[in-house]
């Protein structure tokens, strides 16, 4: 009879330890899925302010490759203004009419 | 016979499970960003026609050919008042292109200050990564914790069982 009761004893602490085990390891495994949880979140709001930062930059590039095509433009410009300078000098330094200088002269002046 | 089939079902299904890794993680891929250089810039001036220096008459009071130090005024042939004209053209040629050079130099002062905007963004998004990073680190150490933990106590808990139901089974036999 005592040999019985040993024997269930030993059985019923067993199964005691084994549903404690399960307790501890579902209390953990309930703790990990929070971690989890705030960890995604954390990624997400993370990886979100990343793509707006991108947007910006996106933003930021399209500004500089304008002010380059501005810039070059610019160069052109400056390259036609000088052909047309040489054009009227040449024309200027032809020119025999004094009517016509004086003219050239009040314009410019 | 359909047991046998149901078994090995269920054994492949187990095995399927367990098996499956989960799948590796592709961080996102940042957008490609390429910058030409741009090459130094030259004004080259010289191209521009330069007349010669005018010759100048000095005539005194009475309109007669004298030194510079005694005239009274100056007189210009057409073609030697041409080239003060000309020069007037080149100096308002100068002055276009002043203000051309202003808007160049704008327009580079905006790259830089662009430029410089773009820095503290990759620096922002620098931080942010480096904020993942360490979340991803932190997660994976909390994880591997628990998870040791896990392993620790279940073993534990297994061996008690296996002990205490030895024990038992010597005690009952």
């Amino acid at each position: 009879m005592a040999e019985i009761l040993t024997v269930l004893i030993g059985f019923i602490g067993c199964g005691g330890l084994a549903a404690i085990a399960y307790f501890v390891s579902s209390y953990f495994g309930n703790k990990s899925n929070i971690l989890e949880a705030v960890h995604k979140i954390k990624q997400k709001i993370g990886v979100d302010k990343i793509k707006e930062l991108e947007e910006k930059e996106k933003v930021i590039v399209s500004v500089i490759k304008d002010k380059e095509i501005i810039s070059e433009e610019t160069k052109e410009k400056i390259e036609v203004i000088k052909e047309k300078a040489n054009e009227d000098i040449k024309i200027i330094l032809a020119e025999e009419s004094f009517v016509e200088l004086s003219k050239e002269e009040d314009e410019l002046w | 016979m359909v047991v046998k089939k149901l078994f090995v079902i269920m054994l492949s299904i187990l095995f399927l499970i367990v098996s499956c890794a989960p799948a590796t993680f592709v961080p996102r891929q940042p957008p490609e960003i390429k910058f030409e250089k741009t090459p130094p810039y030259k004004l080259d001036l010289s191209s521009i026609v330069k007349p010669e220096k005018a010759v100048k008459i000095w005539m005194n009071k009475d309109f007669k050919v004298v030194p510079e130090n005694e005239a009274k005024y100056l007189v210009l042939t057409n073609t030697e008042y041409a080239k003060y004209i000309a020069q007037l053209r080149t100096k308002k040629t100068f002055e276009a292109i002043i203000k051309e050079q202003e808007i160049l130099i704008n327009s580079y002062i905006d790259t830089i200050n662009a430029l410089k905007e773009y820095v503290a963004i990759e620096r922002a998004k620098a931080e942010e990564y480096r904020t993942l990073w360490a979340d991803s680190e932190n997660a994976y150490r909390q994880e591997k914790y628990y998870n040791e933990m896990n392993n620790i106590l279940q073993k534990s808990i297994l061996s008690v069982i296996a002990i205490g139901s030895l024990v038992a089974l010597i005690i009952a036999l």
